[in-house]
């Protein structure tokens, strides 16, 4: 049995502990917001955050995941209040198909963090999860949108 | 031109017309409306029609049986509904429905053949026999739905009306429809749709509503927020890989590894043991392992021990494949495919010639969603989960693997996580039945890995070109050769996708083999076009744009040789040719001030311009580069003007332009998948490389104001950004580029 904390709960799971947390994350706990691309840390869908800062879920064993805060994508709309970078999300209408978008949302949330006012440049070199559809040109609008409005 | 277009417009006719019910979606108006029971699929309500129901709470839910992946279909659908219909946009739910004979999608059905009667009328006719064929693809939805979804809103319209004014014992013109209710004019009553629902759907509806005259929309033609962008931020949106279910067992597959291989045999024992293991099965292409969830699963697939029979495809390799593409356009004749009269001797006596081959590798779709379905067999009935671009496709694969009669079978569309074509092939369909029959009762998740979606493609065909030109004096082109040697992607799909019979395609017809480059707007003379077809064990299938996306960049290059050959200005030289196809002219005339063509760039900066119509749309693309002494390159800046006609909702129209021209520049920078020994070489995205925000241009685009029937949207923008960029290349540092992609020439984005 593993403990973990996700977005705020204890939650107790029973899975091998090499069991990569995007999976437990998927079909133990049923937050399938956060999404399979490659499997190997390179597309970044699977974004979450741990401990605040951004991890690609898809190759991070759940065993090193106890003890730590977790946090998804379904956690970032508080009391039915979206995340000001959900919100710049909307305005710029940034979604295609959708797929890659909670890990490019949470990836930018985690840059926001660390950096309120990125450059492009700063953008570029953190938010290195692939889009197929390419609305990046709207994902760096919205990046700016957010850091402004904060 | 031929009927059978493209695959998918073959295929399409499979399914083509609803049995009398004619094109255009008339059907449903014809004596009794038809509801395709709607009204109870989903959320309960009464419908109007197909496409129109009201719950009990008031609620209006649309019917948007068109695949949604990331083309803005369930909002552009809805907008010509609610704009007849007279709801607000914010205030509609929509709702993808079960396959039924009135959602067919004529347009692709037909390839958008108006019918010539013959041919084309019997074939669409024994393909209504078969299933309806509910489909996206081929930028068709628009084209489809224009006028089909106003009249279906208009008569829902009408109907509400009709009961209104029976209510309220006045006549019909006394009554106007505002914002999801009816209002009496005289007396300023209301009633609203969901009041009015029942009594309106026992009206008979008419056969031609009035529509409204364009000048009026009010919705269709806005950049109206897309429906489905809320829950895509908040983690909501429910794609094909997650659905959940009570009770549900995962699977994953391990395919054979060669190209035209088999399975020889494997080791259940070996891993019977391991965590979470419920079975082994046996699937079409490889085998399969059943857990107690998907990690268990593909644990338990690494470990199983298979052998495999090559079957002789052991020695395949996708540069040998080339080099006889190459022998092949030296020496064979291929099909003739447009000669035009003249051509020997304009080009024999032509004042100068110009000659120049092109290659371009074997390109994966690589959806970012990895291929996967969800099934349950259980009481004589199946029920589905996935996101696909042919639901009909869907029920034909699992009525073929379990027996099950399609009307005993349920497949529930969810979003699709991209498609690009390759969501409209029923391999992981056809597997996930196998298992799901494997373990009946139960449903069972299917999910290929990464590396097994992208090893186990349909490809976007590799290709070989030979082009020549003869110039007259002035430089003018007097005669214009192509020829093309690639494998046919109908004649691929349609095999592997077990098409009856008569919807098997030839190669010898496969127009998308030649498309975009046969019958040119261009001036180009006397024309010859030609295609040589090869049969290998490598599926090839529909990637965004199909044949158009080679084909633009052997033509559009090729058209930039002649002009420098010609002394000329690469713009001005197609604009000389565009003489007498002013649309054309005006989107390249359009891109060209965009981009500010003609004045002065910074060092190793350099300029390309590129012309493509494809799927009833015209557009042209500048793009700015800088290329570095030591290879390495920028782009810089894409500009981009399109003609698609009329458009429903413009910021859509925008997303799909950045949308088509990222996914070429990905395969233009980094796309190839080779093969090596009969197998694909590439694992993962890391050996697959596409654009990402590094390495993303600024993309400005234009959409030409018109009111001419409206073109698709969702492939145009891919065909003209390869030449458009190298072209620039060329024009910044002399390199020519011939072969794709850009990192095998040694030029690297940084």
């Amino acid at each position: 049995m593993i403990k973990l904390k996700v977005n705020g709960e204890e939650k107790v799971v029973d899975v091998e502990p090499d069991t990569p947390l995007l999976w437990v994350l998927r079909d133990e706990l049923g937050l399938t917001g956060t999404k399979f691309g490659c499997g190997v840390a390179s597309c970044g869908a699977c974004t979450i955050h741990v401990n605040g800062f951004p991890m690609r879920s898809c190759t991070f064993p759940v065993e090193a995941a106890q003890g730590a805060e977790i946090e998804t994508i379904e956690s970032l709309t508080k009391d039915g209040e979206l995340h000001p970078v959900q919100q710049a999300w909307i305005d710029n209408q940034v979604p295609q198909c959708g797929y890659c978008q909670s890990g490019m949302i949470m990836a930018s949330v985690a840059l926001l963090k660390q950096n309120p006012q990125p450059t492009d440049e700063d953008i570029d070199a953190n938010v290195t999860n692939i889009c197929r559809c390419g609305t990046y040109q709207r994902i760096r609008q919205a990046i700016h949108d957010a850091a402004a409005k904060a | 031109m031929g009927i059978m277009k493209t695959t998918r417009r073959v295929f399409l006719i499979g399914g083509a017309v609803v049995g009398g019910g004619m094109a255009l979606g008339y059907g449903f108006l014809r004596d009794k409306p038809g509801t395709a029971g709607f009204e109870n699929y989903g959320e309960k309500g009464t419908a109007l029609n197909a496409w129109v129901k009201i719950t009990p709470d008031e609620q209006v839910v649309l019917a948007v049986p068109r695949s949604e992946m990331g083309q803005g279909v369930y909002t552009s659908m809805a907008q010509l509904i609610a704009e007849e219909l007279e709801v607000a946009l914010d205030e509609i739910k929509v709702e993808h429905p079960d396959i039924n004979a009135k959602y067919t999608n004529y347009y692709l059905g037909s390839g958008g053949a108006q019918g010539d009667g013959g041919a084309v009328k019997w074939i669409l006719e024994r393909g209504a026999a078969l299933a309806p064929y509910v489909g996206t693809g081929g930028s068709s939805t628009v084209k489809d739905g224009y006028r089909t979804m106003r009249v279906v809103g208009a008569s829902a319209r009408e109907m509400l009306m009709a009961a209104a004014a029976e209510k309220w014992g006045v006549d019909r013109s006394a009554l106007k429809a505002e914002n999801g209710t009816i209002i009496n004019t005289k007396t300023d009553e209301h009633l609203t749709y969901g009041a009015l629902a029942v009594a309106a759907s026992e009206q008979k509806p008419i056969a031609s509503p009035p529509l409204k005259d364009p000048k009026d929309f009010k919705v269709v033609g806005t950049s109206a927020a897309r429906v489905d962008v809320p829950e895509k931020v908040d983690g909501t949106a429910q794609f094909g890989i997650d659905v959940q279910l009570p009770d549900m067992l995962y699977a994953t597959v391990k395919h054979v590894p060669y190209c035209g291989g088999k399975l020889v045999s494997f080791d259940s024992d070996a891993i019977k043991d391991m965590p979470g293991v419920e079975k082994v099965v046996e699937v079409p292409g490889g085998v399969a392992v059943v857990a107690t969830s998907y990690w268990r699963a593909k644990k338990a697939v690494d470990a199983l021990p298979v052998s495999y029979d090559d079957c002789g495809n052991g020695g395949l390799n996708s540069q040998a494949v080339m080099a006889d593409f190459r022998s092949a356009l030296e020496n064979e004749e291929g099909f003739n495919r447009q000669l035009e009269e003249g051509f020997d001797a304009a080009i024999a006596g032509a004042s100068k010639t110009v000659e120049a081959s092109y290659e371009v590798p074997y390109l994966a779709h690589a959806c970012m969603e990895p291929m996967n379905c969800t099934m349950q067999i259980k009481d004589g009935r199946a029920e589905v989960w996935i996101g696909h671009q042919a639901p009909v496709l869907v029920h034909w694969a699992v009525a073929e693997v379990t027996g099950i009669k399609s009307e005993n079978i349920d497949v529930h569309v969810m979003y699709l996580g991209g498609g690009f074509g390759r969501r409209a092939e029923r391999d992981v369909v056809v597997q996930t039945a196998h298992v799901a029959k494997a373990v009946e009762g139960r449903p069972v998740k299917f999910v290929w890995s990464r590396e097994q979606d992208m090893q186990n493609g349909q490809y976007r065909p590799q290709t070989a070109a030979k082009m020549k030109a003869g110039l007259a004096e002035d430089g003018k082109p007097a005669a214009f050769q192509a020829k093309v040697a690639l494998q046919s992607v109908a004649t691929s799909f349609s095999r592997r996708n077990n098409m009856p019979s008569f919807l098997q395609a030839q190669p010898e017809t496969d127009d998308m083999m030649v498309e975009g480059l046969a019958h040119q707007p261009y001036d180009l003379g006397a024309v010859r076009i030609d295609q040589i077809a090869r049969e290998l064990p490598v599926e090839v299938g529909n990637w965004r744009s199909v044949g158009h996306s080679q084909n633009a960049f052997f033509k559009e290059s090729f058209i930039d040789e002649m002009a420098i050959a010609a002394g000329q200005d690469p713009f001005a030289y197609r604009r000389e040719m565009l003489t007498d196809a002013p649309r054309f002219r005006a989107v390249l005339e359009k891109a060209a001030e965009m981009s500010n063509w003609g004045t002065p760039l910074g060092p190793n900066q350099g300029r390309g311009i590129a012309l493509q119509e494809s799927f009833g749309s015209i557009v042209a693309e500048v793009a700015h580069v800088t290329v570095g002494e030591d290879g390495s390159l920028s782009i810089d800046e894409v500009f981009c003007a399109m003609d698609c006609g009329v458009t429903v909702n413009p910021d859509t129209v925008k997303a799909q332009i950045d949308s088509g021209i990222v996914y070429g520049l990905s395969a233009v920078l980094f796309g190839e998948i080779s093969i090596e020994n009969g197998q694909v070489y590439q694992q993962n995205f890391p050996d697959y490389e596409m654009v990402r925000l590094s390495t993303m241009p600024k993309v400005t685009s234009f959409i030409m104001p018109s009111a001419e029937k409206p073109g698709g949207v969702g492939e145009p923008s891919t065909p003209p950004i390869a030449p458009a960029v190298t072209n620039a290349i060329y024009d910044a540092s002399g390199k020519r580029v011939r072969r794709l992609p850009l990192v095998k020439e040694n030029l690297r984005v940084a």
